[in-house]
């Protein structure tokens, strides 16, 4: 697998769901594996498939705030609920994994997991998604940044 | 002619995503019915009747899948147009749930435009 490749795919993938459905426009996009400080929400899950892997996403508490209000429609970000913001990054991890494994492979069934979200404290531990993944891509947008993580594992 | 819809996925999020997407489109909807998986679809099309279905494919209990498969099998139900809105892309998913008589794949990411059109295709309504 090209990691080139994948890397592009991973940009393109995560920019074109924040655009279309979350409505942020990231101001830069690089593959800076840095990340984001601060409150933080995190989304993962796994995916079955040849190959097999993980895929992780970490956001800063605010970014994840109003990319929750521009996708549930709400006019006030800080009425939502950290269930609610959870939700929707659990879809966005959910919508960028699963765009990024069609346009790899097309003809390949990947079956995914349900996401999961957490929400982590400031200076609290976060979960490290991309220490065994080559593949990451940091997008920065107003509030904060969000980093994506991809690994697969070798088939079996 | 207002239309009723019904939108099938585990994700509350999502729902109101599609809710909304509906809701600043130019279709007149009178009802979204709103089932977090295709078992609880099928209960409330007992006592609903809906113009238009847009389900998922991944879900837990009965994913979209089967919903299809009960669907096809009830003479009443299989007439109803289904839209899959779904993160798999997959060539063979694609085929298997139009092959189960789903008229139309919208895979996400999708703009609300794209979501739009694509109903109104499906219940024959002309845009503009």
């Amino acid at each position: 697998m090209d990691k080139d490749a994948v890397l592009q795919l991973l940009s393109e993938s995560g920019r074109q769901a924040l655009e279309t459905m979350f409505f942020a426009l990231p101001d830069a996009i690089s593959s800076e594996r840095l990340r984001p400080s601060g409150e933080l929400v995190a989304g993962s899950l796994t995916f079955a498939g040849e190959p097999p892997g993980r895929f992780g996403i970490v956001l800063s508490e605010p970014v994840a705030r109003t990319i929750a209000a521009n996708f549930l429609g709400s006019d006030d970000e800080n009425a939502l609920t950290p269930d609610q913001i959870g939700d929707v990054v659990a879809e966005l991890t959910n919508i960028i994994c699963g765009s990024v494994l069609t346009d790899l492979e097309a003809k390949v069934n990947f079956d995914l997991s349900s996401p999961v979200a957490i929400h982590v404290p400031a200076g609290a531990p976060a979960p490290n998604y991309c220490e065994e993944s080559p593949l990451a891509c940091r997008f920065e947008l107003l509030g904060g940044s969000l980093l994506l993580c991809l690994a697969f594992e070798e088939a079996t | 002619m207002a239309f009723q819809v019904m939108i099938v996925d585990d994700s509350p999020a999502m729902q109101a995503f599609i809710v909304r997407v509906i809701e600043i489109s130019r279709l007149e909807v009178k009802k979204c019915l709103q089932a977090s998986n295709g078992q609880e679809a099928l209960e409330m099309l007992r006592h609903e009747q809906v113009d238009i279905i847009l389900t998922d494919v991944n879900m837990p209990t009965m994913n979209g899948e089967e919903f299809l498969r009960h669907l096809d099998q009830d003479e009443l139900l299989k007439t109803i147009p289904v839209l899959v809105v779904s993160t798999d892309g997959s060539e063979h998913r694609v085929a298997l749930m139009l092959s189960l008589r789903a008229k139309g794949y919208l895979k996400k990411p999708f703009s609300p435009e794209e979501l739009r059109e694509k109903m109104e295709e499906l219940l024959g309504v002309a845009h503009g």
